[in-house]
């Protein structure tokens, strides 16, 4: 539930929402940084102003307002470059070639250059590049624009290299049109410096995962204790989770669409904006029904926090992928249920143990690692707890299972909602019981992570960094604690993954707390 | 650094090109399948993928002095295999329409012979002409009588049909080589042009005599052309036609020095000659090359017409024409021996009007590539470019050993 304040006309209104849709769209990236390309010359113009002017009734020279007898293309003007944006902005190919056609279908005698890396038509656009390019007066070569320079009042003179023409090639253009990206709303604001004065004090901070990138836009001003916007992932779009749920955010209930989220064009932003809608509807009703949305759809639990022994070490604030918790002055954690969803990464996080489920917690999970049998060390036979992520590893697992795939029967298996549940304590309860091995497998990390709970295996694998100081208490060899990240392919490699690791263990040994 | 070329698209060359028969042209992306497909394309600066953007872009000053749209013998694999139905074996043969169009002069003449509408007009010059010239003869030279005079004597007319009763031959020979001399002279201002062209845009390694000894040869065998194999019909086809034109050549240049040098010395028989006489069997035996030719040509085209290439007005204007020079020459020939004599005239008169044709619109026709096509293949051998077909062909691991050492 938000309480939204909408800000328009001079004038605010406050209303109830059960979910956002965050379609702030993009902007141009700015031309001004294109000088290389000839942009603040009169005569150099960006698509926008292409467009302003066919919206106006006539595409004229800024300078003198004659319509242009040739007009040069270039694409990815300030796209696909390291040094401007690295991505592809997906429509620009296709304006030019539209905008090709306006400058055509008024003169017949113009002439249309288009100078590109690749053209990019995707699915039927590509007949409409096949349709323009059938047009006598719009020549196209790929070719790398080495210089736009004036020639007098004669118009502007563009140096194409490695052309198709197979050699470096001069055009003479009245006008040039420069193809510029988008840049998500998301990205157009200063980032949030996020590093605390905690920080500076850490001395192992190279193996803390990298802080959230919070970009102050100015779209949402949420008041979480995470940030006023959404996380951004690569470039300053929204983290989606684009590999396999899109729309999902890292704020539960808002849902980013169109070209926030990606850039694309009309057509699929429509699309993209029917997704969203649908995923903010299921998240009302589920809301309503007091109901985890994605990925643990349905959960009606929640974490249940024992504030008396909190300590405030602000973990659980901190950790939490989706900023449920805010904290008061003292930094208490005020945990808003709404925002949950149940992933448990706060359990993980929590030194004391005060967060649990009332159908997952520290205690039941403690059970299942105390339950295991540990054979003595006379049968011989070593004994491996290997937590293991439900989302993908444990189907790994069951695929493993299912195409006959042998693995070692010394291991034991306890399914976690998110590795980031991974809590010290169950590590020196399996450790201290005379359990040999620990094996954690959990999702993929990084970039272009497969965690449906985002930070999670990245969290598990930061505190498994941390995990020398409770071996070293237990006088025990940190080759007893293995992580792992696994894609649900990859579900073959299990039996060679446990078999190193059995051998590995075999030359540790047994561990000598069995039987205590 | 080097200086970057200026370019400047021509839009009514595009035009052009596209009207010619080239109206795939603008498709072309540049994948170069059609290099690598075609066995002629060499390796250094390979056609028709260059070839292709040039037009696109209406370079026409690059395109009409390039030697590769010559050194292309149509074989339209290229068509076959582009994916985008660019059709640059079109492309090409439209563009070696506007290299002709370029060098002939005058280039109204040009203009003429590539365009539907003139043809009426370009059928009723030589028929008029001939007609005339046929009249005027008649009139003033013959008279009446049961004797004519040939060549200073005094010949009684008998059954026989002859050709020089309707028209003296004399008259027909001025005409003709009158009218072979304004060709040649079109065709030499052409290829002198053309040759200066060549020669500012590449350096010769090799004199002009050796290269042509070779491309002669070349051509004698049609070596490039067999390469182009998945066209076999029309290869043997050329072959038919190259040669029935040469057998001709050779029948019509003895008859002539014959009947007007020969004749100085020994008496030689009048036209015309009987069969069995070599000279006389030698020209029948190039009719019946050139006709086969000529069906296996037009077969060839007409099963092909359709995806992979369109004949243009271009292609059938010469066909025509050639089918023409041949079918009436022959079937007069074949009425002249079963004795009707009307039809005889008729068809001898249609005949004189093709073959009028073919020598005053070589210069400015398909034909026109015997000069150029030739020259072209000089000047390439003389620069020592290999087509790729004789490039020897290195193995990959041939090629991974010397790189490795």
């Amino acid at each position: 539930m938000f309480d939204v304040t909408i800000k328009a006309n001079g004038s605010s209104e406050t209303v109830c929402a059960g979910a956002i849709v965050e379609a702030a769209g993009f902007q141009r990236y700015d031309a001004s940084k294109l000088g290389d390309l000839g942009y603040g010359s009169a005569n150099v113009v960006t698509h926008v102003e292409v467009e302003e002017m066919a919206k106006a009734g006539k595409i004229a020279r800024p300078s003198d307002s004659n319509a242009p007898q040739s007009v040069a293309f270039i694409q990815c003007a300030g796209s696909r470059d390291p040094d401007h944006l690295p991505y592809c902005s997906a429509v620009c190919c296709m304006t030019s070639l539209k905008q090709a056609k306006y400058i055509r279908e008024v003169d017949s005698e113009a002439k249309v250059y288009i100078i590109y890396k690749d053209m990019r038509t995707p699915g039927q656009n590509e007949n409409y590049y096949k349709q323009v390019q059938q047009d006598e007066g719009i020549f196209l070569t790929k070719g790398e624009v080495a210089s736009v320079q004036e020639d007098g009042d004669k118009g502007l003179r563009i140096e194409v290299d490695n052309s198709l023409l197979g050699e470096k090639i001069e055009i003479k253009a009245d006008m040039v049109v420069l193809a510029t990206g988008m840049v998500p709303a998301t990205a157009m604001g200063e980032e949030l410096d996020l590093s605390s004065e905690e920080d500076d004090k850490k001395k192992d901070s190279e193996e803390e995962p990298a802080a959230d990138r919070i970009i102050k836009s100015d779209i949402l001003n949420l008041t979480y204790r995470q940030g006023p916007e959404l996380p951004a992932l690569k470039y300053g779009f929204p983290d989606s989770h684009y590999v396999c749920f899109p729309y999902e955010s890292r704020r539960t209930g808002i849902y980013p669409a169109g070209c926030v989220r990606q850039p694309m064009d009309g057509l699929m932003a429509a699309d993209d904006a029917t997704g969203a809608a649908l995923k903010a509807i299921q998240c009302v009703e589920m809301a309503s029904r007091g109901e985890a949305v994605h990925p643990r759809a349905g959960d009606i639990t929640y974490p249940d926090l024992f504030l008396q022994r909190c300590t405030q070490c602000k973990r659980c604030t901190e950790e939490c992928p989706f900023g449920a918790y805010d904290e008061d002055e003292k930094g208490t954690p005020k945990p808003n249920p709404t925002r949950c969803r149940r992933c448990g990464i706060c359990m993980g996080s929590c030194p004391e143990r005060i967060i649990s489920f009332k159908d997952f917690s520290i205690d039941i999970i403690g059970s299942m690692v105390k339950a295991i049998e540990v054979p003595e060390e006379d049968e011989e036979k070593p004994r491996v707890v290997c937590f293991i992520c439900e989302n993908d590893a444990y189907p790994a697992l069951d695929l493993a299972g299912i195409n006959h795939l042998q693995y070692s029967p010394y291991v034991r298996f306890i399914p976690l909602r998110c590795l980031g549940d991974i809590n010290l304590v169950w590590i020196a309860d399996s450790l201290s019981k005379g359990i040999d091995g620990i094996f954690l497998i959990g999702c993929k990390y990084g970039d272009d992570y497969q965690c449906h709970f985002m930070k999670g295996s990245e969290l598990a694998n930061y505190r498994m960094g941390k995990i020398q100081e409770t071996l070293d208490r237990l006088v025990l060899e940190s080759e007893r604690i293995k992580v792992h990240q696994l894609a649900i392919n990859e579900y073959d490699q299990i039996p060679d993954l446990l078999g190193e690791f059995m051998e590995k263990l075999e030359e540790v040994g047994p561990n000598p707390y069995k039987g205590w | 650094m080097t200086q970057p070329k200026r370019i400047e698209p021509d839009l009514d060359f595009v035009r052009d090109v596209i009207a010619s028969g080239g109206d795939t042209l603008k498709k072309c992306f540049q994948c170069a399948t059609c290099s690598v497909v075609c066995p002629l394309s060499p390796p250094e600066e390979p056609f028709p993928r260059k070839e292709m953007i040039q037009a696109q872009w209406g370079l026409k000053d690059q395109l009409v002095k390039d030697p590769d749209i010559w050194l292309c013998h149509n074989c339209n694999d290229c068509s076959t295999y582009c994916p985008r139905g660019a059709k640059p074996g079109d492309v090409m043969n439209a563009l070696r329409k506007k290299a002709i169009e370029h060098y002939a002069a005058p280039q109204a003449i040009a203009k003429k012979v590539g365009d539907p509408k003139s043809l009426p007009l370009l059928i009723a010059i030589p028929a008029i002409l001939i007609a005339v010239i046929i009249g005027l003869t008649n009139l003033w030279w013959h008279g009446e009588g049961p004797t004519r005079i040939v060549h200073g004597e005094e010949i009684v007319l008998d059954e026989v049909i002859r050709s020089w009763e309707m028209i003296p031959m004399w008259a027909v020979d001025v005409l003709f080589l009158l009218t072979a001399l304004f060709a040649v002279s079109v065709f030499a201002r052409g290829v002198l042009r053309f040759w200066g062209d060549l020669d500012s845009a590449k350096t010769r390694k090799m004199g002009f005599i050796p290269a042509a000894i070779e491309v002669v040869k070349e051509i004698a065998l049609h070596s490039n052309f067999k390469e182009c194999g998945t066209n076999q019909d029309r290869y043997l086809g050329h072959l038919g036609v190259f040669y029935g034109f040469v057998a001709l050549f050779i029948t019509t240049t003895c008859i002539f020095a014959g009947v007007y040098f020969l004749n100085l010395i020994v008496h030689v028989p009048l036209t015309p000659w009987p069969l069995w006489n070599p000279v006389k069997l030698l020209g029948n035996l190039g009719g019946i090359a050139l006709l086969a030719g000529l069906f296996l040509i037009i077969r060839s085209r007409l099963n092909q017409e359709g995806d992979e290439t369109a004949s243009s007005y271009y292609d059938w204007f010469l066909l025509g024409m050639v089918v023409t020079v041949a079918t009436s020459g022959m079937l007069s020939e074949i009425v002249r021996w079963m004795g009707i004599g009307f039809l005889y005239y008729l068809l001898y008169y249609i005949h004189l009007v093709a073959v009028w044709s073919l020598f005053a619109y070589t210069p400015y026709s398909k034909l026109a590539h015997i000069v150029y096509r030739t020259t072209a293949l000089i000047h390439n051998r003389a620069c020592g470019r290999e087509l790729l077909a004789k490039v020897p062909v290195v193995s990959l691991t041939e090629g991974r050993e010397t790189q490795a050492t």
